[in-house]
Protein backbone atom coordinates (compact mmCIF):
# COMPACT_ATOMS: atom_id res chain seq x y z
CA UNK A 1 0.00 0.00 0.00
CA UNK A 2 2.82 2.42 0.76
CA UNK A 3 4.52 2.22 -3.20
CA UNK A 4 0.96 2.77 -4.46
CA UNK A 5 0.12 5.83 -2.10
CA UNK A 6 4.40 7.10 -3.15
CA UNK A 7 2.99 6.24 -6.67
CA UNK A 8 -0.21 8.32 -6.49
CA UNK A 9 1.62 11.46 -5.19
CA UNK A 10 4.28 11.52 -7.52
CA UNK A 11 1.61 11.37 -10.27
CA UNK A 12 -0.58 14.09 -8.23
CA UNK A 13 2.80 16.04 -8.19
CA UNK A 14 3.71 15.53 -11.94
CA UNK A 15 0.27 16.17 -12.87
CA UNK A 16 0.05 19.58 -10.83
CA UNK A 17 3.16 20.61 -12.22
CA UNK A 18 1.60 20.32 -15.80
CA UNK A 19 -1.34 21.91 -15.32
CA UNK A 20 0.60 24.86 -14.06
CA UNK A 21 3.38 25.11 -16.28
CA UNK A 22 0.99 24.65 -19.18
CA UNK A 23 -1.08 28.44 -18.54
CA UNK A 24 2.20 29.82 -18.09
CA UNK A 25 4.10 28.13 -21.32
CA UNK A 26 0.99 29.43 -23.25
CA UNK A 27 1.15 33.14 -21.84
CA UNK A 28 5.13 32.73 -23.14
CA UNK A 29 4.07 31.75 -26.29
CA UNK A 30 1.29 34.07 -27.29
CA UNK A 31 3.66 37.42 -25.49
CA UNK A 32 6.49 35.74 -28.59
CA UNK A 33 3.87 36.01 -30.98
CA UNK A 34 2.50 39.73 -29.55
CA UNK A 35 5.29 41.16 -28.56
CA UNK A 36 6.38 42.09 -31.99
CA UNK A 37 4.16 44.00 -34.30
CA UNK A 38 5.47 42.52 -37.18
CA UNK A 39 3.96 39.29 -36.24
CA UNK A 40 0.38 40.08 -36.73
CA UNK A 41 -1.02 42.28 -40.02
CA UNK A 42 -4.74 42.72 -40.15
CA UNK A 43 -5.97 44.86 -43.55
CA UNK A 44 -8.56 47.14 -44.42
CA UNK A 45 -12.00 44.68 -44.66
CA UNK A 46 -13.70 44.99 -48.24
CA UNK A 47 -16.98 44.50 -48.83
CA UNK A 48 -19.00 43.00 -51.80
CA UNK A 49 -22.80 42.13 -52.71
CA UNK A 50 -23.01 39.64 -55.54
CA UNK A 51 -25.80 37.77 -57.06
CA UNK A 52 -27.34 38.51 -53.64
CA UNK A 53 -24.44 37.15 -51.37
CA UNK A 54 -23.04 39.62 -49.09
CA UNK A 55 -19.40 38.93 -48.70
CA UNK A 56 -16.59 40.47 -46.08
CA UNK A 57 -13.27 39.93 -46.54
CA UNK A 58 -10.32 40.35 -44.53
CA UNK A 59 -6.58 40.26 -45.23
CA UNK A 60 -4.51 38.82 -42.21
CA UNK A 61 -0.96 37.85 -41.48
CA UNK A 62 0.37 35.47 -38.81
CA UNK A 63 3.79 34.37 -37.66
CA UNK A 64 3.26 32.34 -35.60
CA UNK A 65 6.47 32.51 -33.55
CA UNK A 66 5.36 31.41 -30.47
CA UNK A 67 5.88 27.24 -29.22
CA UNK A 68 2.24 26.40 -30.12
CA UNK A 69 -0.16 25.17 -32.94
CA UNK A 70 -2.47 28.34 -33.32
CA UNK A 71 -6.19 26.66 -34.33
CA UNK A 72 -9.39 27.43 -35.03
CA UNK A 73 -8.48 30.96 -35.44
CA UNK A 74 -11.72 32.58 -37.18
CA UNK A 75 -13.59 35.93 -37.19
CA UNK A 76 -17.15 35.95 -36.16
CA UNK A 77 -18.88 39.30 -37.03
CA UNK A 78 -22.61 40.01 -35.54
CA UNK A 79 -24.43 42.90 -36.71
CA UNK A 80 -27.74 44.13 -34.27
CA UNK A 81 -30.00 46.77 -34.72
CA UNK A 82 -31.15 47.15 -30.96
CA UNK A 83 -31.46 43.95 -29.90
CA UNK A 84 -32.91 42.30 -33.30
CA UNK A 85 -29.93 40.27 -34.81
CA UNK A 86 -30.33 41.05 -38.53
CA UNK A 87 -26.45 39.20 -39.71
CA UNK A 88 -23.89 36.89 -38.68
CA UNK A 89 -20.57 36.05 -40.13
CA UNK A 90 -17.98 33.51 -39.95
CA UNK A 91 -14.70 32.99 -41.25
CA UNK A 92 -13.40 29.75 -42.26
CA UNK A 93 -11.07 28.93 -39.61
CA UNK A 94 -7.58 29.27 -39.84
CA UNK A 95 -4.50 26.53 -38.39
CA UNK A 96 -1.27 27.88 -38.51
CA UNK A 97 1.40 25.49 -36.99
CA UNK A 98 3.92 27.07 -34.52
CA UNK A 99 7.40 28.58 -36.09
CA UNK A 100 5.06 29.00 -39.70
CA UNK A 101 3.86 31.95 -41.27
CA UNK A 102 0.44 32.35 -42.60
CA UNK A 103 -0.93 35.18 -45.14
CA UNK A 104 -4.07 34.64 -46.03
CA UNK A 105 -8.07 35.99 -46.00
CA UNK A 106 -10.25 36.00 -43.71
CA UNK A 107 -13.83 35.75 -45.60
CA UNK A 108 -17.41 34.64 -45.12
CA UNK A 109 -20.37 35.31 -46.72
CA UNK A 110 -24.14 35.39 -46.31
CA UNK A 111 -27.21 35.05 -48.47
CA UNK A 112 -28.93 38.93 -48.19
CA UNK A 113 -32.07 37.25 -48.69
CA UNK A 114 -31.71 35.52 -45.35
CA UNK A 115 -30.52 39.28 -43.63
CA UNK A 116 -33.32 40.96 -45.27
CA UNK A 117 -35.65 38.08 -43.46
CA UNK A 118 -34.88 40.21 -40.83
CA UNK A 119 -34.97 43.76 -41.74
CA UNK A 120 -36.14 44.35 -44.98
CA UNK A 121 -35.49 48.13 -43.86
CA UNK A 122 -31.42 47.86 -44.32
CA UNK A 123 -31.82 48.11 -48.11
CA UNK A 124 -33.59 51.52 -48.47
CA UNK A 125 -33.11 53.23 -45.21
CA UNK A 126 -29.92 54.12 -43.50
CA UNK A 127 -29.45 53.15 -39.64
CA UNK A 128 -26.87 53.52 -36.61
CA UNK A 129 -26.69 49.40 -36.07
CA UNK A 130 -24.24 47.83 -33.59
CA UNK A 131 -21.51 45.23 -34.21
CA UNK A 132 -20.00 42.84 -32.24
CA UNK A 133 -16.41 41.65 -33.45
CA UNK A 134 -15.57 38.55 -31.71
CA UNK A 135 -11.65 36.78 -32.93
CA UNK A 136 -11.51 33.32 -31.31
CA UNK A 137 -8.05 30.85 -31.60
CA UNK A 138 -6.87 27.54 -29.71
CA UNK A 139 -3.53 27.47 -28.45
CA UNK A 140 -2.43 24.41 -27.74
CA UNK A 141 -5.49 22.59 -28.69
CA UNK A 142 -5.92 23.09 -24.87
CA UNK A 143 -6.62 26.42 -24.23
CA UNK A 144 -9.19 28.96 -26.60
CA UNK A 145 -9.45 32.38 -26.17
CA UNK A 146 -12.26 34.65 -27.62
CA UNK A 147 -11.99 38.55 -27.62
CA UNK A 148 -14.93 40.32 -28.16
CA UNK A 149 -15.74 43.80 -28.38
CA UNK A 150 -19.26 46.09 -29.25
CA UNK A 151 -19.01 48.68 -32.31
CA UNK A 152 -21.24 51.28 -33.23
CA UNK A 153 -21.51 50.89 -37.26
CA UNK A 154 -23.47 53.01 -39.32
CA UNK A 155 -25.51 51.30 -42.09
CA UNK A 156 -25.46 52.85 -45.25
CA UNK A 157 -28.77 51.52 -47.41
CA UNK A 158 -27.36 50.33 -50.81
CA UNK A 159 -30.87 51.87 -52.00
CA UNK A 160 -31.43 55.19 -50.56
CA UNK A 161 -33.84 57.65 -51.92
CA UNK A 162 -35.27 54.97 -53.97
CA UNK A 163 -37.61 56.80 -56.40
CA UNK A 164 -39.47 54.79 -59.22
CA UNK A 165 -41.12 57.34 -61.35
CA UNK A 166 -44.31 56.86 -63.95
CA UNK A 167 -43.30 58.85 -66.95
CA UNK A 168 -45.57 57.74 -70.03
CA UNK A 169 -47.25 55.10 -71.55
CA UNK A 170 -48.94 54.31 -74.40
CA UNK A 171 -50.91 50.80 -75.73
CA UNK A 172 -47.75 48.84 -75.77
CA UNK A 173 -44.53 50.65 -73.31
CA UNK A 174 -44.98 51.54 -70.23
CA UNK A 175 -41.99 53.96 -69.12
CA UNK A 176 -40.49 54.45 -65.56
CA UNK A 177 -37.34 56.53 -63.98
CA UNK A 178 -35.44 54.55 -61.33
CA UNK A 179 -32.82 56.28 -59.72
CA UNK A 180 -31.21 55.94 -56.07
CA UNK A 181 -27.86 56.32 -54.33
CA UNK A 182 -25.67 53.31 -53.27
CA UNK A 183 -24.72 55.14 -49.52
CA UNK A 184 -23.25 51.01 -48.85
CA UNK A 185 -19.56 50.84 -48.31
CA UNK A 186 -19.39 48.09 -50.99
CA UNK A 187 -20.80 48.01 -54.73
CA UNK A 188 -24.08 47.10 -56.10
CA UNK A 189 -23.67 44.62 -58.71
CA UNK A 190 -26.06 42.08 -60.22
CA UNK A 191 -29.70 41.86 -61.91
CA UNK A 192 -32.26 44.80 -61.33
CA UNK A 193 -36.00 43.64 -62.29
CA UNK A 194 -38.58 45.63 -62.89
CA UNK A 195 -42.12 43.60 -62.89
CA UNK A 196 -45.38 45.41 -63.59
CA UNK A 197 -48.79 44.36 -62.62
CA UNK A 198 -52.36 45.03 -63.42
CA UNK A 199 -54.89 45.85 -60.73
CA UNK A 200 -56.26 43.05 -60.74
CA UNK A 201 -52.35 41.99 -59.41
CA UNK A 202 -51.44 40.32 -63.05
CA UNK A 203 -47.89 40.45 -64.48
CA UNK A 204 -48.40 42.80 -67.29
CA UNK A 205 -44.12 42.85 -68.45
CA UNK A 206 -41.02 43.03 -66.75
CA UNK A 207 -37.70 44.19 -67.90
CA UNK A 208 -34.25 43.22 -66.53
CA UNK A 209 -30.83 45.04 -66.35
CA UNK A 210 -27.06 44.23 -64.76
CA UNK A 211 -26.36 46.90 -62.75
CA UNK A 212 -23.23 48.06 -61.97
CA UNK A 213 -22.97 51.34 -58.93
CA UNK A 214 -20.03 51.97 -57.34
CA UNK A 215 -20.22 52.78 -53.41
CA UNK A 216 -21.72 56.42 -52.82
CA UNK A 217 -22.83 56.03 -56.56
CA UNK A 218 -25.77 56.79 -58.31
CA UNK A 219 -28.20 55.22 -60.27
CA UNK A 220 -30.67 56.76 -62.76
CA UNK A 221 -32.15 54.70 -65.62
CA UNK A 222 -35.13 54.95 -67.95
CA UNK A 223 -37.18 51.47 -67.83
CA UNK A 224 -39.17 51.11 -71.11
CA UNK A 225 -41.41 47.92 -70.22
CA UNK A 226 -43.41 46.45 -73.38
CA UNK A 227 -47.00 45.31 -71.89
CA UNK A 228 -48.92 42.85 -73.54
CA UNK A 229 -52.37 44.07 -71.85
CA UNK A 230 -52.32 47.59 -72.00
CA UNK A 231 -53.13 49.52 -67.99
CA UNK A 232 -53.22 52.78 -66.77
CA UNK A 233 -52.33 51.55 -63.42
CA UNK A 234 -51.55 48.94 -61.46
CA UNK A 235 -48.12 47.88 -58.83
CA UNK A 236 -44.65 48.23 -59.88
CA UNK A 237 -42.12 45.76 -58.10
CA UNK A 238 -38.28 46.51 -57.65
CA UNK A 239 -36.12 43.21 -57.70
CA UNK A 240 -32.60 42.91 -56.96
CA UNK A 241 -31.26 39.82 -57.13
CA UNK A 242 -35.03 38.27 -56.91
CA UNK A 243 -34.87 40.16 -53.72
CA UNK A 244 -38.29 42.26 -53.22
CA UNK A 245 -36.79 45.92 -52.90
CA UNK A 246 -39.86 47.85 -53.18
CA UNK A 247 -43.47 47.91 -54.51
CA UNK A 248 -45.67 50.22 -54.84
CA UNK A 249 -49.01 51.18 -57.13
CA UNK A 250 -48.23 53.41 -60.24
CA UNK A 251 -50.37 55.06 -62.50
CA UNK A 252 -53.36 57.95 -62.63
CA UNK A 253 -54.51 58.24 -58.65
CA UNK B 1 -6.97 10.47 40.71
CA UNK B 2 -3.35 11.49 40.71
CA UNK B 3 -2.40 8.84 38.07
CA UNK B 4 -5.19 10.01 35.78
CA UNK B 5 -4.29 13.59 36.21
CA UNK B 6 -0.27 12.45 35.52
CA UNK B 7 -1.58 10.47 32.42
CA UNK B 8 -4.05 13.74 31.45
CA UNK B 9 -1.13 16.34 31.65
CA UNK B 10 1.24 15.35 28.60
CA UNK B 11 -1.91 14.92 26.71
CA UNK B 12 -3.28 18.39 27.93
CA UNK B 13 0.61 19.52 26.20
CA UNK B 14 0.68 17.38 23.64
CA UNK B 15 -2.62 19.20 22.37
CA UNK B 16 -1.38 22.80 23.27
CA UNK B 17 1.65 22.08 21.16
CA UNK B 18 -0.52 20.83 18.47
CA UNK B 19 -2.50 23.73 18.50
CA UNK B 20 0.17 26.43 18.85
CA UNK B 21 1.89 24.39 15.86
CA UNK B 22 -1.51 24.42 13.75
CA UNK B 23 -1.56 28.11 14.44
CA UNK B 24 1.55 29.11 13.29
CA UNK B 25 1.89 26.98 10.04
CA UNK B 26 -1.93 28.21 9.45
CA UNK B 27 -0.91 32.15 9.92
CA UNK B 28 2.41 31.16 7.68
CA UNK B 29 0.00 30.06 4.95
CA UNK B 30 -2.53 33.06 5.82
CA UNK B 31 0.47 35.96 4.55
CA UNK B 32 1.30 34.14 1.75
CA UNK B 33 -2.58 34.28 0.28
CA UNK B 34 -2.34 38.06 1.37
CA UNK B 35 1.05 38.29 -0.26
CA UNK B 36 -0.32 36.64 -3.91
CA UNK B 37 -3.67 39.19 -2.94
CA UNK B 38 -1.59 42.08 -2.48
CA UNK B 39 0.44 41.19 -6.10
CA UNK B 40 -2.51 40.15 -7.63
CA UNK B 41 -4.83 43.43 -6.92
CA UNK B 42 -1.63 45.64 -7.42
CA UNK B 43 -0.70 44.47 -10.66
CA UNK B 44 -4.39 43.35 -12.03
CA UNK B 45 -6.18 45.80 -9.90
CA UNK B 46 -9.61 46.19 -11.76
CA UNK B 47 -9.39 43.02 -13.78
CA UNK B 48 -8.40 41.24 -10.28
CA UNK B 49 -11.37 42.88 -8.22
CA UNK B 50 -14.35 41.09 -9.38
CA UNK B 51 -12.41 37.84 -8.24
CA UNK B 52 -11.49 39.21 -4.86
CA UNK B 53 -14.72 37.45 -2.96
CA UNK B 54 -13.95 34.23 -5.16
CA UNK B 55 -10.03 34.30 -3.72
CA UNK B 56 -10.79 34.41 -0.33
CA UNK B 57 -13.29 32.75 0.24
CA UNK B 58 -10.48 29.63 -1.22
CA UNK B 59 -7.81 31.13 1.28
CA UNK B 60 -10.05 30.91 4.16
CA UNK B 61 -11.55 27.46 3.22
CA UNK B 62 -7.77 26.41 2.46
CA UNK B 63 -6.12 27.55 5.52
CA UNK B 64 -9.34 26.08 7.45
CA UNK B 65 -8.63 22.82 5.92
CA UNK B 66 -4.83 22.91 6.82
CA UNK B 67 -5.40 24.05 10.74
CA UNK B 68 -7.70 21.04 10.95
CA UNK B 69 -5.29 19.05 9.14
CA UNK B 70 -2.51 19.76 11.41
CA UNK B 71 -4.29 19.55 14.38
CA UNK B 72 -5.73 15.96 13.50
CA UNK B 73 -2.33 14.47 12.48
CA UNK B 74 -2.05 11.05 14.51
CA UNK B 75 -5.62 10.66 13.94
CA UNK B 76 -8.03 9.04 11.03
CA UNK B 77 -10.00 12.55 10.73
CA UNK B 78 -6.81 14.11 9.25
CA UNK B 79 -7.30 11.68 5.84
CA UNK B 80 -11.08 12.30 6.20
CA UNK B 81 -10.41 16.17 6.03
CA UNK B 82 -7.77 15.50 2.90
CA UNK B 83 -10.66 13.94 1.06
CA UNK B 84 -13.15 17.01 2.04
CA UNK B 85 -10.69 18.96 1.05
CA UNK B 86 -10.43 17.79 -2.39
CA UNK B 87 -13.84 17.16 -2.88
CA UNK B 88 -13.79 21.42 -1.75
CA UNK B 89 -11.29 22.24 -4.29
CA UNK B 90 -12.98 20.31 -7.39
CA UNK B 91 -16.89 22.10 -6.40
CA UNK B 92 -14.93 25.12 -5.61
CA UNK B 93 -13.07 25.04 -9.62
CA UNK B 94 -15.95 23.75 -11.18
CA UNK B 95 -17.87 26.75 -9.72
CA UNK B 96 -15.31 29.48 -9.86
CA UNK B 97 -14.60 29.21 -13.53
CA UNK B 98 -18.11 28.05 -14.69
CA UNK B 99 -17.27 24.77 -15.75
CA UNK B 100 -14.01 25.68 -17.74
CA UNK B 101 -15.03 28.92 -19.23
CA UNK B 102 -13.84 31.98 -17.48
CA UNK B 103 -14.76 35.42 -18.64
CA UNK B 104 -12.92 39.08 -17.57
CA UNK B 105 -14.83 42.15 -18.52
CA UNK B 106 -12.43 44.94 -19.34
CA UNK B 107 -12.55 48.61 -21.01
CA UNK B 108 -15.63 47.11 -23.36
CA UNK B 109 -13.99 43.81 -24.38
CA UNK B 110 -14.75 40.77 -23.05
CA UNK B 111 -12.15 38.18 -23.14
CA UNK B 112 -12.96 34.69 -22.82
CA UNK B 113 -10.74 31.76 -21.49
CA UNK B 114 -11.93 28.20 -22.02
CA UNK B 115 -9.82 25.52 -20.73
CA UNK B 116 -12.15 22.59 -20.42
CA UNK B 117 -9.49 20.15 -20.96
CA UNK B 118 -7.47 21.79 -18.14
CA UNK B 119 -10.25 21.29 -15.81
CA UNK B 120 -10.78 17.88 -16.37
CA UNK B 121 -7.21 17.56 -15.58
CA UNK B 122 -7.59 19.36 -12.08
CA UNK B 123 -10.67 17.49 -11.42
CA UNK B 124 -8.77 14.18 -12.06
CA UNK B 125 -5.82 15.29 -10.20
CA UNK B 126 -8.48 15.90 -6.94
CA UNK B 127 -10.05 12.45 -7.88
CA UNK B 128 -6.39 11.23 -7.52
CA UNK B 129 -5.68 12.86 -4.44
CA UNK B 130 -9.28 11.54 -2.84
CA UNK B 131 -8.26 8.12 -3.90
CA UNK B 132 -4.93 8.57 -1.92
CA UNK B 133 -6.31 10.24 0.98
CA UNK B 134 -9.17 6.77 0.85
CA UNK B 135 -5.87 4.48 1.01
CA UNK B 136 -4.01 5.79 3.46
CA UNK B 137 -7.07 6.14 5.86
CA UNK B 138 -7.38 2.24 5.17
CA UNK B 139 -3.86 2.22 6.13
CA UNK B 140 -4.35 3.89 9.32
CA UNK B 141 -7.07 2.11 10.14
CA UNK B 142 -5.74 -1.13 9.75
CA UNK B 143 -2.78 -0.58 11.95
CA UNK B 144 -2.19 -2.32 14.88
CA UNK B 145 -1.10 -0.35 17.86
CA UNK B 146 2.60 -2.56 17.63
CA UNK B 147 3.03 -0.95 14.12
Amino acid sequence: MRHTVKALRLIIVVLWLAVLLLPITVALSLWEIFESRDNIRIGEPSFSLLNGNFSISLPFYMNNAGFYDISELCVNIRIYDGSNEILEFSTQPLNIPAGRIVASNLSASVSLADALSRDRELLTTSKDLDVNVALHFRVGYVLAFNVAGKFPFKWGAPFSNLNMTYVSSNTTHVSFEVSFYNNAPFSLSGPLRVELYNLQNVSIGSVEQFLDVASNGRYQELFEISVFQASEEGKIRLFFADILISEKRWGSP
Amino acid sequence: MNEVEAEAKPTRRKLVTKIVEATVITAIYGLVWLIIWFLLSHFLGPVFQPFSTLYWILACALLFFTFAIKISEGTVYKYILIILRSFFIIVYIIYSTNFGIFTINFEGFTLTVEFIPLLAMMVAINLLSIANGIIQATEFAAQTPED
